[in-house]
C-alpha cells in the first residue's frame, strides 16, 4: 500500500512545510510496511489528532521530552534551553486540554482498490480492510489509525455485468484511487485486533468518497455508524470485524468458565480428557490461589529435546482455583496444524466481539478482552493485560525455527475472574 | 430472571445425574458438568489436516472439539447446549456467542456444520490413557 495524504479542505501551511518534509520520509521507510498507507495531508494536523487520542484514552505523553525535541526549543542557546523548555511544555499541555474530541478530520490517502470476488460479487477497498491503517508522525512518535467502521466502507457490491465496466475503468486508471475519508476520533486501539502495537488511534468514519487522481468521484461507500456496525447479527461480526461489546459474565474459553467448584471443573476435565492432577499451587502461583487442576502435565509448548511428543489434537488444561474451591482462572490449549492469524483473528473477533487490547511480538500473537487485571495473574505477562486473551503462537522450539517446515500452532485461551481479582487484590 | 429461575429448576433436576451446577447466569447458557458416565464423548480428528484445520480453530473456541454427546444435550467444557432438530434433520446447537452449528450423523462420525459453513468430522473417543 503506498498513498500520500494530500488536499483536504485548506491550502498547505508553509509553515508546516519542515515537518511535512519529514513526515514524508518517515513515510516512505513505512512503505515497507504490510498494512501501513502512505499519507500527507494539509487540512489535518497530526498534532491536534495526537491530542485528542491522549485527551480521550488517558494513554500518557512526556511533554517534556516532547518539548526538548521541539524546534522551538532547539532553536535556543543551551543557557535559555531551560526555559524554553518550561514555556513549551506549557503550551503542550494547554494544547492538550483545549483539544476538542467533537473535531471532525478530513484526509486524503491514496490506496487501491481489489480484484473482483466473483464469489462475494465485490471489489474491496484496500484502505478499509482488516490491518490496514493511517500511518501519523506527531511529537517524533508514530501513531496508527485504525478504522472502528471499516468493513461497513469496505465492500463496492455491484453486480458482474456492471463490475466488468468498473474493472476496466479501475485498470485504465492503474487500480490506483484516492481515498477520501471524513472521521473523528473515539478512542484507543482497533477493535478488530488487526493493527497492533502501541499508539493505535481508533476512528470512526463519519463519511467517505472514492476518488480518481483528477478529483472525480468512482464510489461513494455506504458507512455504517459505529454503533450500528456492532450491532448483534450484523455482517462485521461475523467477518471478525466487529466492534461488539465484550460480555465477561458470559465468556467462556472454550465451553470452560470461571466462578464454578473445582471439583466439578475436575469431573469435567476428567470425562473429556482422561485424567487430572490436582495439586496445592506452588511457591510461584499469586498467594490468592489455592491449588491447581491440569491435564497434561507437561504442557503443550514444545522445547528442545521434546520435538514430536507435542503434535495436532494435543490439549493442554491449567487451572487455578482459590482457597473456597472456586476456580478463578483457566487457560485451554491445543495444538494446530498450520492456519494463518488471520483465521485465527476472525474467529477470535466472531467469538468474542470488539477486541480491547492486540499485541503482535513477532512469534506470537495475543487479544485480549474485559477488564484490565493485575499481571501477576497472566499467562503470557508480555500479552494484553486483560481478563480473557487468546494468544496465536508458533509451537517450534527455537532448534525447529530455523527450518523451512510451517509451524505448528498452539492457540491459548486464558480466562481471570476479574471480579475476584479485583475484590481480593493485595 | 425468568432464565435463571428455569436454569436453576432444570439444575435440581439434573442433580440427580450429573455431578453439579453453579454460577446460573442470567444470560448465558446453562453452565454444568459434563456427565460422568452417560453420554458418549466424540472429539474432532488429531490428524494434522491443514484444510480442516481453520474450522478445528473455531470448533476449539467454542469448547466443540471435544464434547459428551448425551441424547439432546451437549457438553462443551462446562457449557450445557440442548439440540433441537433441525428442518434437515440435523441436530442444531445454539452457541452462546451467537450462531448455531449442525449435527448430522455420517456413518461412524458426526458431521459438525460450523457457522461460517465449514465441516469437520468428529469421532467417538477413544480413550486416551495419560501416563
Amino acid at each position: 500500500m503506498k498513498s500520500i495524504l494530500r488536499t483536504a479542505d485548506q491550502p498547505l501551511p508553509s509553515m508546516l512545510l519542515v515537518r511535512w518534509l519529514l513526515f514524508a520520509v518517515a513515510l516512505g521507510a513505512l512503505a515497507f510496511a504490510s498494512s501501513g498507507v502512505r499519507a500527507q495531508s494539509d487540512g489535518f494536523d497530526p498534532d491536534e489528532a495526537a491530542l485528542i487520542y491522549h485527551k480521550l484514552t488517558s494513554d500518557p505523553i512526556d511533554f517534556t521530552a516532547v518539548a526538548q525535541r521541539s524546534p522551538a526549543v532547539q532553536r535556543t542557546s543551551n543557557f535559555d534551553r531551560p526555559d524554553a523548555i518550561k514555556v513549551e511544555t506549557a503550551r503542550l499541555q494547554a494544547a492538550l486540554a483545549a483539544a476538542d474530541p467533537a473535531r471532525e478530520f478530513t484526509i486524503r490517502v491514496n490506496g487501491n482498490i481489489s480484484q473482483y470476488d466473483h464469489e462475494r460479487g465485490e471489489f474491496s477497498i484496500s484502505l478499509f480492510s482488516p490491518g490496514y491503517y493511517i500511518p501519523m508522525q506527531a511529537f517524533g512518535q508514530q501513531y496508527q489509525i485504525a478504522f472502528a467502521n471499516a468493513d461497513s466502507a469496505r465492500p463496492i457490491a455491484m453486480p458482474k455485468e456492471v463490475a466488468r465496466e468498473f474493472d476496466t475503468q479501475l485498470n485504465r486508471i492503474g487500480r490506483g484511487v484516492v481515498n477520501e475519508v471524513r472521521f473523528r476520533i473515539i478512542g484507543k486501539g482497533d477493535p478488530a485486533g488487526a493493527v497492533t502495537g502501541a499508539r493505535v488511534v481508533r476512528a470512526e468514519i463519519l463519511r467517505a468518497r472514492l476518488l480518481d487522481r483528477q478529483g472525480r468521484v468512482l464510489f461513494t461507500p455506504e458507512v455504517q455508524a459505529v454503533a450500528a456496525a456492532a450491532a448483534p447479527g450484523a455482517a462485521s461480526v461475523a467477518a471478525g470485524t466487529a466492534a461488539t461489546p465484550f460480555d465477561l459474565a458470559a465468556a467462556d474459553v472454550a465451553g470452560f468458565r470461571v466462578g464454578v467448584k473445582a471439583k466439578d471443573l475436575e469431573a469435567t476435565l476428567q470425562r473429556l480428557y482422561g485424567s487430572v492432577s490436582r495439586a496445592p499451587a506452588g511457591k510461584s502461583a499469586d498467594p490468592r490461589f489455592g491449588g491447581t487442576l491440569v491435564v497434561g502435565d507437561q504442557g503443550c509448548a514444545n522445547y528442545p529435546g521434546r520435538r514430536g511428543t507435542v503434535g495436532p489434537g494435543s490439549v493442554c488444561v491449567t487451572a487455578l482455583f482459590d482457597t473456597d474451591d472456586v476456580v478463578r482462572s483457566i487457560r485451554v490449549e491445543r495444538v494446530f496444524p498450520y492456519v494463518n492469524d488471520e483465521v485465527f483473528r476472525k474467529v477470535l473477533v466472531g467469538r468474542y466481539g470488539a477486541v480491547g487490547d492486540a499485541r503482535n511480538l513477532g512469534s506470537s500473537y495475543s487479544l485480549g478482552w474485559g477488564p484490565e487485571i493485575d499481571r501477576a495473574l497472566l499467562y503470557d505477562r508480555s500479552g494484553p493485560s486483560r481478563a480473557l486473551t487468546a494468544h496465536y503462537v508458533d509451537n517450534r522450539d527455537f532448534i525447529a525455527r530455523s527450518g523451512n517446515a510451517l509451524p505448528q500452532i498452539r492457540i491459548v485461551l486464558h480466562l481471570v475472574d476479574a471480579d475476584w481479582a479485583a475484590k481480593s487484590q493485595r | 430472571m425468568g432464565r435463571t429461575r428455569r436454569s436453576a429448576v432444570a439444575c435440581l433436576l439434573a442433580t440427580a445425574t450429573i455431578a453439579g451446577c453453579d454460577r446460573l447466569g442470567a444470560s448465558g447458557p446453562e453452565v454444568s458438568s459434563a456427565p460422568s458416565r452417560a453420554g458418549e464423548v466424540w472429539e474432532i480428528d488429531r490428524v494434522a489436516d491443514r484444510a480442516t484445520a481453520p474450522a478445528a480453530v473455531a470448533a476449539y473456541v467454542n469448547g466443540l472439539h471435544v464434547m459428551v454427546l448425551d441424547g439432546d444435550d451437549a457438553y462443551a467444557g462446562m457449557t450445557r447446549l440442548r439440540a433441537t432438530v433441525g428442518s434437515n434433520g440435523a441436530r442444531v446447537l445454539k452457541l452462546p456467542g451467537g450462531g448455531e452449528v449442525q449435527l448430522a450423523s455420517n456413518g461412524d462420525a458426526i458431521e459438525l456444520r460450523l457457522p461460517s459453513g465449514e465441516m469437520i468430522p468428529l469421532r467417538k473417543q477413544q480413550r486416551i490413557e495419560r501416563k
